[in-house]
């Protein structure tokens, strides 16, 4: 679960930073992974532990 | 004012909203010792990217492609909401931790994403001209604003990495993982 909240972190930085263009992917990447874990949280069948 | 210092405005408010909101999650989880459940997690994480996407307008101007991470977290968060408000729908279930004004927090918690995403829609109908990339001049509220929220994800990160580690966080936690192991490494030497 703390990848979500890591990734999150690293978008803020990303974007106060000033970085534009990385900030938005970071953020989208953020949102794929919490997603991810959702589908893991309901299917307990991906291959992670986070 | 104009629409495109009122849409700004809005969204210095609306992240100003949300991190009040993870902050009394935080008060309820340290005040009154309630550990969030993965999902209450996710609801925060959900809350969390919602937020990006505010604080990507009022940091690089206000675009359609902000405004499409904003809904794109709403769309995961109140997933997050539904599922926890599926579990516990059976009759006679008590729900998950207290209610608050007859609903419980992951209740609230679809309900604030469906306004968000209403309230995005308004959003998008204010911004009829969009600014390519110039941000407005923001003021010190909003960096105050931008600066509570990233404290709030810090916040976040470390009380997950306390509560779960780095592994998968137990359905129903009564404990924190990481600040048990320390206590007991403590106690051995």
């Amino acid at each position: 679960m703390y990848i979500v909240f890591l990734l999150a972190f690293i978008s803020c930085l990303l974007i106060l930073a000033g970085h534009d263009r990385i900030g938005v992917t970071a953020s989208l990447i953020t949102i794929a992974v919490l997603a991810g874990v959702l589908v893991h949280h309901m299917t307990d069948k991906l291959p992670i532990s986070l | 004012m104009n629409l495109q210092r009122l849409a700004f405005s809005l969204n210095t408010l609306a992240l100003a909203l949300i991190t009040a909101v993870l902050a009394g999650a935080f008060v309820e989880q340290i005040v009154f010792g309630e550990l969030p459940c993965p999902l209450c997690l996710l609801q925060r994480a959900g809350l969390i990217a919602v937020g990006l996407g505010f604080l990507l307008n009022l940091r690089f101007g206000i675009q359609p492609l902000h405004y499409g991470v904003t809904l794109l977290g709403s769309l995961v968060g109140a997933a997050a909401s539904v599922r926890q408000i599926l579990l516990h729908i059976a009759p006679g279930d008590p729900g998950y931790s207290k209610a608050v004004f007859g609903f419980h927090l992951y209740t609230w918690s679809f309900v604030t994403f469906v306004c968000i995403i209403a309230g995005v829609a308004v959003l998008l109908c204010l911004s009829n001209k969009f600014q390519n990339g110039r941000p407005v001049v923001s003021g010190k509220v909003t960096g105050l604003v931008m600066l509570a929220f990233l404290v709030i994800v810090v916040g976040n990160l470390v009380s997950t990495l306390l509560e779960c580690g780095l592994t998968q966080c137990a359905d129903d936690p009564v404990r924190y993982l990481w600040l048990d192991s320390l206590s007991r490494t403590f106690k051995a030497h």
